[in-house]
């Protein structure tokens, strides 16, 4: 039957997120783990886990509204109020 | 340094971009969002004169754009979508980086909510106003804002599979989910 080793600081970095092992680190203290269990890190896709929902929810909206601010402008809204100005100027 | 124009329609050009940043929220089409960002430009110049000068006229602009689209709205009785979504994935489809997915879900979500509530959270959570603020553009109380803000961001949430103040992790990524809720390995 063989034996199973594992280096001193294997378990660092490695952390568990099911039910049963939530926010553990292998080498944490259960104290440390406690606070751990707070501050998860690194989600999916780059989204740090653990920001708050409403946080990520502002930074998708600001970056919706922003792309939309970065359109270029059609010059058919220069055209429109030079045309009204002049509508006006006539008048 | 800029300064005002002593006309202050000379300003108008440039609130455009905001204008169609906040109509392309509400009609989710840019076809239909430059449309009714003209009619505002068109209102807005005839009705200069109510314009009290050295207020806000973005304000102003946005409450124009906003009364312009809901009274549409109200006329036609039909919703305003962009079926295909077309315009939705030409304009917000982004360079391959961190998040895409997540924002990519973000994007079809915030597609499915009401105009009320794209309204709102544009206006709070995007353009920055306070409550006090959208509650002027938008012409109704300020707990009304404060109540549509909180069903808005709930129904996002519901519809991104989010408990309220959880992870951002969309639920249809769900391999990718289960993999990195088992376990995951903290960067150095």
């Amino acid at each position: 039957m063989g034996s199973f080793f594992m280096e001193p600081n294997a378990g660092d970095g490695v952390w568990f997120h099911d039910e049963t092992e939530a926010g553990k680190k292998m080498s944490d203290t259960p104290s440390q783990r406690s606070r751990s269990a707070r501050v998860p890190q690194g989600g999916p896709g780059g989204t740090p886990r653990g920001r708050n929902s409403t946080d990520e929810i502002d930074a998708n909206l600001k970056r919706t509204y922003q792309q939309a601010l970065d359109l270029d402008v059609p010059d058919r809204f220069r055209s429109l109020l030079a045309a009204l100005k002049e509508k006006e100027r006539q008048q | 340094m800029t300064t005002a124009a002593a006309d202050p329609r000379e300003d108008l050009i440039g609130h455009v971009p905001a204008l169609r940043a906040f109509a392309l929220s509400l009609t989710r089409n840019i076809a239909d969002a430059d449309d009714l960002v003209q009619d505002t430009l068109v209102k807005a110049w005839d009705k200069f004169g109510s314009f009290t000068a050295g207020t806000d006229l973005r304000a102003w602009l946005f409450t124009i754009l906003r009364n312009q689209f809901f009274s549409t709205k109200r006329k036609t009785k039909r919703q305003v979508e962009d079926p295909d979504q077309v315009h939705e994935q030409s304009l917000f489809d982004s360079p391959a980086h961190d998040g895409r997915l997540a924002y990519g879900e973000f994007q079809r979500a915030f597609d499915k909510l009401s105009p009320e509530h794209r309204e709102v959270l544009i206006l709070v959570g995007a353009n920055g106003y306070s409550c006090e603020e959208a509650a002027h553009v938008m012409g109704v109380a300020v707990g009304t804002v404060k109540s549509r803000t909180a069903r808005a961001r709930a129904r996002l949430l519901d519809l991104l599979g989010v408990q309220s103040g959880g992870d951002f992790l969309p639920t249809t990524e769900g391999a990718t989910a289960a993999v990195m809720s088992r376990s995951s390995i903290r960067a150095a």
